[in-house]
Order: C-alpha cells, then structure tokens, then sequence
C-alpha cells in the first residue's frame, strides 16, 4: 500500500512539474527506461481521467457517451480522446456576433477553471475577450486561425505557460548525451523569433532573457492582432466563395481593414529593421524560433549578397511549424546551412501539446516521456498496435496539463516508433521525418469530380490572383 | 504527383489492369506505362501519352466533313445499337470497367451496379433526339435555317460541330457517356482525357465502338486516353487553336488549372464548375405528420441520391421557422424522419458509405457534444447522419459534408435562406411547390442556377442548360449565311453630285450605301 502510494506520489510529480522531475535535463527526460515510463504514464493517465471526468463538463459528457468509468490500460483512454476540431466547435456566428457570453460558455465546458464571472459583457472584440478571460481567471486562452475563416480557441493556464515555456528553454539549448551547462541553465539568451503569439512575447521571451527585454528580437512585420488575423481568414474565405462583398465579420472589425492593408506595404520596411538588428548577434548566444519558409528565405537573399552568419556561443536555431502553403524546395536546409554556422534545430509540434517534439541527431522527432502517443487507422480512426512500428494519424494524451482534456487526435499522419532505440541513443518513443496533414496524404492527385470543396476555392483563388 | 514509369518490361507478368487508348477506330495497348496516384489505391497501365499524343488531334478540321455528310437518323441508329451493346449483362468490356470500378471507385457496389444498369437508356433513340432537339435545335444541326429580321434580310444559321477535348470527372460512367453522346449529335470530334480516378468507363465505350464499327465516322471521331492533368509535353501539343477549338472541363479549378495557360482566341473553354446544392422546406408545410414525412422522405432521397457525390446532392436544407417558437424540436422530429427514411432507401439509390472522410468524421464527433449548438441524429457507425443547427447558421465545415451528412438549418424568412446561397450553388430542392413563387426571381442572383422539386436533385434530363450555360450549343461552331437580294445599284459615275459626304446622314456599311433609289 506504501509502495503504491509512493508510486502514486512519484507519478504526480512526473506529470505535474516534469521540469523538476527530471532536473532540468534533457538527457534525463529522454533516458527513463520503457518499463519505467509505462509505469508512470499509466499512474498518472489513470489520476487525470479520475479527476477530470468530473471537472471538465466536456470529458463527463464523452465518458458518457462512451461508458468510459476508469483507466486501467493506455489504451482504454482512446475512446476518450477530443477530435482536434473540438476547440472550433462553436458556430463561428457567435464571433460574427460578438457573443461572448454564449462563447464563454462553450469554452467553460472544455477547462476546470471556472469562466462563469468572467465580465465579457464589454467585450467588442476577440482580443478584448481573451483578454477579460485572462484578467479575470488563470486562462491564457490560445487561438488560432484557420484557412477557412474558422478559429480554434484552446485554454491553457499562465503557469502551465511559464512551465512551458522553461520546458522549451531546456530542450532546445540543452543537446541528448551531454549535461546540462550553468550558462544552459541559468544565463539569458537573445532570443529571435518570427512567429510572434503572444506566447513568445509574453512567455518564452522571459525564459530564455531572463526578463532582459533589450534581449528580445521580434519580427514586428507580422500581424499580431488576433482580430486582425481573422478579419483576414474572413476576407480570403469570402473571396474564394465568390462573395467578396459578403464578409461575415462585425462592423466594427471591418472597419479595421485599412489596418491590415497599411501592414502589407509597412511590411518589408519593418523586415529590413529586424534582419539588420538580428545581423548583429554573431557573438552572443542566441535562440532563434522560426518557420522554415521565413528562415529558408532570410538565408536564401543572405547568400545570394555573399553574407555569412555566424553564431555565438550555444546559439541554436529552432525550426517549427510547416510551410504555410508557400512552396519550400525540397534542399532548404541545406540552403540554410550554407548560410551559418548555427546549430538547426527542427521540430514537430502543435498548440495543443506542452512540448515540441525535436529532432535529434538521427534524424527523428522525439517524444517526451509525460506524452502518451497512439497511432490510429488513418481512415477509420480505429487504434493501432501500440509496438513496433506503425504509420497512423498521431494522437496522444499530454499528461501535464490540468487546464485541458490531455488527449487530443491530430490532424497528422506520422510513423511512430513505438520501442525500438533511437540511434541517438535516446530511450524515448520517436517520430519519423515524414510528417503529413491526413488531408494531404489521403488526397489524390488528377482525381476530378463536380462537387466543390473548400480547399479547390482557396486554391482556385491563389492561382487566379498570382497571375 | 502521379509518377509514370516505364513498365513494359513487367506488364506481362503483372497484375495491374491495363487501360487501352482508343484512337480513332483503334485499340491501343503498345508502349505501356504505369501510372500511381498519390494517396490512391489505383495504379494503372496505359499507352505513353507522349507517343500517342501526335495521334490524338484530328489531321485537319475538314475531315469533320464525314460526320456532317451522315443524315441525323443514321447517328441515331449507330447510337442506339452502341447502346444495346453496352448492356451490362452481354458486353465483357462493361463488365470489365464496373470490376475495376468496384475497387476504385468511392461509390458501393449497388449503386455502381446501378449506375452501369443504366447505361444503354442514355443510347435510346428518343432520348437523343430529344436532347438534342432541346439543347440544339434539329433544325441547326441538320442543315442551314433561315431566320428573317424585320427589314427584310435573312439569315442562314447552322450549327457546325467542332473538334473538343473533354476533361470528364471520375464519379461513375454516366459523364463519358454523356461526352460520345453529345459529340455524336453535334458531329464533333471528341478526344476525351479520362480521370485518375475513373480512366475506364470511357476505354470500355470506345472499345465496343472500334469493334462494332471501326470505319463509322462517329467511332473515327473519338479518341480516349490518359495522361496526367498538367503533362506540358502532351498538352501543349494538343492544346492549339490549330488542333483543337473547344476545351470542355468539368471539375473545376482541377481541371482547368493546367488549361488556362493555353486559352487564346480560337481555343474556347468550357468550364463546369464544381458546385453545392441545398434544399429549402417551409415548416408551416409539415405541421402534420404526413407532410413531415414526406418532406423527410424527399428530403432523404436528395441527400442520398449516390451517396451525395454528386454536385446536385442536397448538403445543407435551410427550414424557414417564420420564427416558429417550437422550430427546434420540429426540426429535430424531421431530422429523425429524414434519418430513418435515408436508412430505409432502396441500395441502387443509397447505401451506407464505402468509407466515411475522416475530417468530417472528427467535426461531426465535436459537434455531438455541443448539445447547446446542435443536435445530431444518426452516424454512430459512419452510415450517415442529419445535424440539426440550433442557430440559424449551417455548420462552418458545410463543404466537407459528403458521404450522407445533411445539416439542417433554421431560417425565420425565405430572403435570410437566400443570402446563404453563393457563385458555387448548383442545385436547389424546394418543398412545397409554391415555395418556388418566393426563390425563383431572386435566387439566381446568388448563384443558384437549378430548382427542382424536393427529391429530384438527382434527375438530369439533359434536355436543357446546366451549370447555367448552354454547353452543347458551345460545343458547336455557329455558322451563318446573309442572303441579300440583288438591289439596283448607283455607280460613282451616277451619283454625281450626290455624294455630298453630309456627316449629317448614317451610312450604311455595305453595299446599301450604295444603292440606287
């Protein structure tokens, strides 16, 4: 019984303050032995399902559905996992409307911190909401939006950020076999970033500067503002549904889109301030997080002016996210390679997972240890073997944060290793390269019928506005 | 991207099926090559398209001449004797592409059964004359008709067929068949590229054709075969006003992403838009039970008809409340009606899907928990399901609704369904009848291009415009003859003086500037 208490205790630190359980090392992270990490994993997906199939309405409601009362195996949480959808699954008229409160409402059935004395009742805007619901509650609700003018709106709570955000530092300065360094540990690093969220200004800014702002180097050519970003995605849907005179966004939004017009044109201005301030960091120890298109492109107009950058020391590019429908030649990183001397870094990972999954010296995505992958028939959804090796659309169960449902099925197909070692030496669950949207790796190429789909609109208009 | 390897060493001993060319009168099988669709379980061989590309156009426009000296009714007899031999139960070529169709088509055995039954019909004497007649005109087709205006002066008019390429989509047989058909009464010559995904219904056609009557002009102006969409080497050596005048593409920017770069004057385009279609019911209609069901039933029929592949199927059914207080639970009586009828629907209309699309798949499983926002009725074991919208706005994922997925829509008036329609609305299904009066006049400015009554989405007559155009009248080269009457004429000798140039006057542009008076 004490034994099982203090494997109960062991688990709750694991999946609670990972940082900590593991000393900040990233070595350390990745080298806990299989049997050990079944062992912890299962301890603590067995907790979070006990506890929040009571405090989230959303899990209560599945566990319903689906006579889901305990966990006793991994696998047993599977019926239990959120379609990614799930965080867009309000009628996006309630934002054409403004209606926060319905929205509130929505988003209170997907988290255990209670929304219900959120004031939205001043909310005229997407921003002014996320920020009332982080004025008013522990919420630092994300959002994305999507290539059809919907937006998802995922909550995740400021500490589990702040954790995040640490979590981030140590996996990316830190490199698999070595110890961590105390400059690793505890120096301020500059940090470059493109992808400019609210996350990296407000969260990983201050991990890896230590609260130096003059440290910081944001790429200011980028939209910011969430309303904004939509008022975009709108307009594109619009124009590619033939009605471009039918934006259905709220008056006061469209009012703004002088806005996103004077942005274009200040754009390259703004860039060429960055790169000439970013130039200069070639002595200094410098995280950079980057798409690879935008990287690809600064080093591609970099070579062709005869220009080298070299790193400081421990400098590492990171390079996440997908190419965002630009089309990125197949070399880019040997592009980019050329181009400096720094440490690449690349990386899957998504909004909805508390770590970046990175790649290592062999070549492949690692998990770490407090995420739980499964590998589902890509067609039917059904699970696969949880061994070997097996290509599935990837879906997992984070087991750290408390903000949210922990298990999520993604959009992506990957193949997962699920035990066999990592030439890298790493003890943890890997990832192949490869990795795709289900949509895309599913879809034929030549294939012709008459039935219209969002995706023929979007490409549709691309094509006719690039001549 | 499709990948094309050679393959002519392995063909002997491999399993893959092999889709013959059919080149004027010719089956083709030399010079195979594989085709593999990305992400697709069809892999194919086939002639290379880049040596049988210089055979593909036609020599030279006037050998169209042949088609033109055949009499109406021998088209016809050649057509429906084409017809009989395409009976699914005698011809090996047919029971050959449906085999084929079986594994690689989205649709289910039933409903491909069906859709082969039905082939012959399109052949029927009657029919073709009648589309023809109703599309065209028999008197355009067949010889020169004279139209008379007002001062006088008439006109000879003729529609002359022309030489097209037809980029046909892969859902079923019936849009191969249409393009022989339409290009055999309009005595055109018709290459047809054939889809990825459904290279075969046109080869087996064109295989009975070249076996039946391999020297009529009807089968030496048809040509049939694969390459893959965007080929450069094959299509710029089609796609010339010297070698082709007409490009009819269905399937949208899919198709004619490749095409627009070579349109210039003298190459038309004929594009078929991918569309959307709805439904729009009255709830002050189905206040009984027996008008609920028999919307539900029509309603059924529309969204099911081949398992909404087609563009026509009904996606979306807006219900107009007139702010009904008790809509909701109304609508969600008739989304169990709909559910029930839909399962109940004979297998050569709808089945359950062959496989359910995963996206949709994972937003109609969110929205199974947002009881505020929607009801869903049905779906549990991907046989399709109706998603009752509780707020006046379909889902925003409503262009990936497929594989029977019907969204039901309140709306309190007619004039708010309307603004949901757009430039990629097809059909719309309309119940009751007099519902029509209110979408009629006003509709089409949306976009809506085809009303028909609930539950006949499905049953194109091809006797009348579609997409909202004319395309069979595009398909021909309109060609007119001005007949004037000798008139006396006044010479510059005779006219003396009285070409005094007054800029007061319009002059004529012809010779009747010159006539005397």
């Amino acid at each position: 019984m004490t034994a099982e208490r203090g494997k109960a205790k062991t688990a709750e630190l694991f999946m609670t303050d990972p940082l900590n359980y593991f000393d900040r090392s990233y070595t350390k992270m990745h080298s806990l032995s299989p049997s050990d990490r079944s062992d912890l994993q299962l301890h603590a997906l067995s907790a979070r399902f006990a506890v929040q199939v009571h405090d989230i309405a959303m899990v209560g409601r599945l566990a319903d559905r689906q006579g889901i009362t305990s966990v006793e195996r991994p696998e047993d949480i599977v019926p239990m996992l959120f379609e990614h959808t799930m965080y867009k699954s309000y009628p996006m008229a309630l934002l054409e409307r403004l209606d926060f409160a319905r929205l509130t409402t929505w988003l209170g059935k997907l988290t255990p911190v209670d929304v219900g004395n959120v004031n939205v009742d001043r909310c005229g805007s997407i921003q002014q909401w996320l920020g009332s619901l982080a004025a008013d509650t522990d919420l630092d609700v994300g959002s994305s939006s999507g290539t059809t003018g919907t937006m998802s709106f995922f909550p995740w709570s400021k500490q589990e950020h702040v954790a995040k955000a640490e979590l981030a530092r140590v996996a990316r300065l830190q490199e698999f076999g070595k110890e961590p360094t105390q400059d690793q540990l505890t120096k301020p690093y500059h940090f470059v970033a493109s992808n400019v969220g609210k996350y990296s200004r407000n969260y990983f800014a201050q991990a890896y500067t230590l609260g130096h702002s003059e440290m910081m180097h944001m790429r200011a050519a980028r939209v910011q503002d969430v309303d904004l970003l939509w008022l975009a995605a709108r307009l594109r849907a619009a124009a590619a549904s033939g009605n471009a005179d039918r934006v259905s966004v709220p008056d006061s939004l469209l009012s703004r889109r002088s806005e996103l017009e004077a942005f274009g044109v200040q754009s390259a201005e703004l860039d060429a301030v960055w790169l000439q301030e970013i130039e200069s960091l070639s002595d200094v120890s410098t995280v950079w997080t980057i798409f690879p298109y935008d990287l690809y492109q600064i080093a591609s107009a970099g070579l062709s002016k005869g220009d080298f950058w070299k790193s400081g020391p421990g400098s590492v590019m990171v390079v996440t996210g997908g190419s965002k429908g630009r089309a990125l030649p197949k070399d880019w990183l040997d592009t980019v390679k050329r181009f400096t001397d720094y440490r690449v870094v690349t990386g899957y990972g998504m909004t909805e997972a508390s770590a970046v999954f990175l790649n290592c010296s062999a070549g492949r995505y690692h998990i770490p240890p407090w995420v739980i992958p499964f590998s589902l028939n890509p067609i039917t959804s059904e699970l696969q073997p949880r061994h070997g090796v097996q290509r599935g659309r990837f879906a997992f169960f984070d087991l750290m944060p408390v903000s949210h449902w922990g298990g999520l099925m993604s959009g992506d197909e990957v193949e997962i290793d699920f035990d066999g070692l990592c030439d890298c030496g790493a003890t943890s669950q890997h990832i192949a390269p490869d990795v795709v949207r289900l949509s895309e790796a599913r879809g034929g190429d030549d294939k012709i019928t008459c039935a219209a789909t969002p995706e023929a609109h979007a490409q549709a208009m691309a094509f006719l506005t690039a001549y | 991207m499709g990948n094309k390897t050679s393959a002519e060493a392995s063909v002997r001993s491999s399993a893959l099926p092999v889709v013959p060319a059919i080149i004027r009168g010719q089956i083709v099988t030399d010079n195979l090559v594989q085709f593999t669709g990305r992400g697709d379980s069809l892999t194919f061989l086939t002639p290379d398209p880049a040596v049988l590309v210089k055979d593909l156009p036609l020599a030279s426009p006037s050998h169209l001449r042949d088609l033109h000296d055949l009499e109406f009714e021998e088209i016809l007899d050649y057509l429906e004797e084409l017809g009989n031999l395409l009976d699914i139960d005698k011809s090996p070529y047919m029971q050959w592409a449906r085999e084929l169709t079986y594994s690689t088509s989205h649709l289910t055995k039933p409903l491909i059964d069906n859709a082969f039954r039905k082939v012959p019909q399109f052949f029927r004497r009657e029919r073709v004359r009648e589309m023809a007649e109703k599309t065209v005109g028999l008197k355009y087709l067949n010889g020169w008709t004279d139209i008379t205006l007002a001062n006088g002066s008439v006109v000879g008019v003729r529609a002359f067929g022309a030489r097209g390429v037809h980029i046909i989509p892969g859902n079923g047989p019936s849009p191969a068949v249409k393009s022989i058909i339409q290009s055999a009464f309009t005595r055109s010559d018709c290459i047809i590229k054939t889809p990825s995904n459904g290279p075969f219904m046109a080869a087996a056609v064109g295989q009975v054709m070249c076996e039946f009557a391999p020297e009529h002009p009807v089968t030496k102006h048809l040509a049939v075969c694969y390459w893959r969409g965007g080929d450069v080497d094959v299509e710029q050596r089609i796609y010339q006003p010297h070698k082709v005048e007409k490009i009819v593409a269905y399937g949208g920017f899919a198709s004619v992403k490749h095409v627009t770069r070579y349109i210039q004057p003298g190459l038309e385009l004929i594009s078929l838009d991918p569309k959307n279609s709805a439904s729009v019911l009255d709830l002050a209609a189905l206040s009984d039970e027996s008008s609920m069901r028999e919307a539900a039933l029509r309603l059924a029929v529309d969204m099911g008809v081949s398992n909404q592949q087609p563009c026509s199927s009904a996606r979306v059914a807006y219900v107009v409340t007139h702010k009904d207080p008790h809509a909701e639970a109304l609508m969600t009586r008739l989304a169990r009606f709909t559910y029930e009828e839909l399962i109940g629907l004979p297998s050569g209309l709808s089945t359950t899907p062959k496989s359910y699309d995963g996206e949709l798949r994972s937003h109609v499983q969110s929205l199974r928990l947002q009881e505020d926002f929607y009801t869903v009725v049905g779906g549990e074991a991907d046989e399709g399901c109706v998603i009752v919208s509780h707020l006046p706005d379909p889902v925003d994922f409503k262009h990936l609704l497929a594989d029977r997925t019907l969204n039901l829509v309140p709306a309190d008036s007619v004039a708010d369904v309307i603004l949901n329609f757009d430039s990629y609305t097809q059909t719309v299904g309309v119940f009751p009848e007099s519902l029509k009066d209110q979408l009629l006049d006003i509709a089409p400015f949306y976009g809506v291009q085809r009303f028909v009554s609930l539950g006949y989405s499905g049953e194109h007559t091809g006797c009348t415009p579609h997409d909202g155009l004319e395309m069979e009248r595009r398909m021909c080269k309109w060609v007119i003859n001005q007949k004037i009457e000798p008139v006396p004429l006044a010479y510059a000798a005779s006219r003396d003086g009285a070409a005094s140039d007054s800029t007061a006057e319009v002059v004529p542009s012809s010779l009747r500037a010159v006539h005397a008076h």
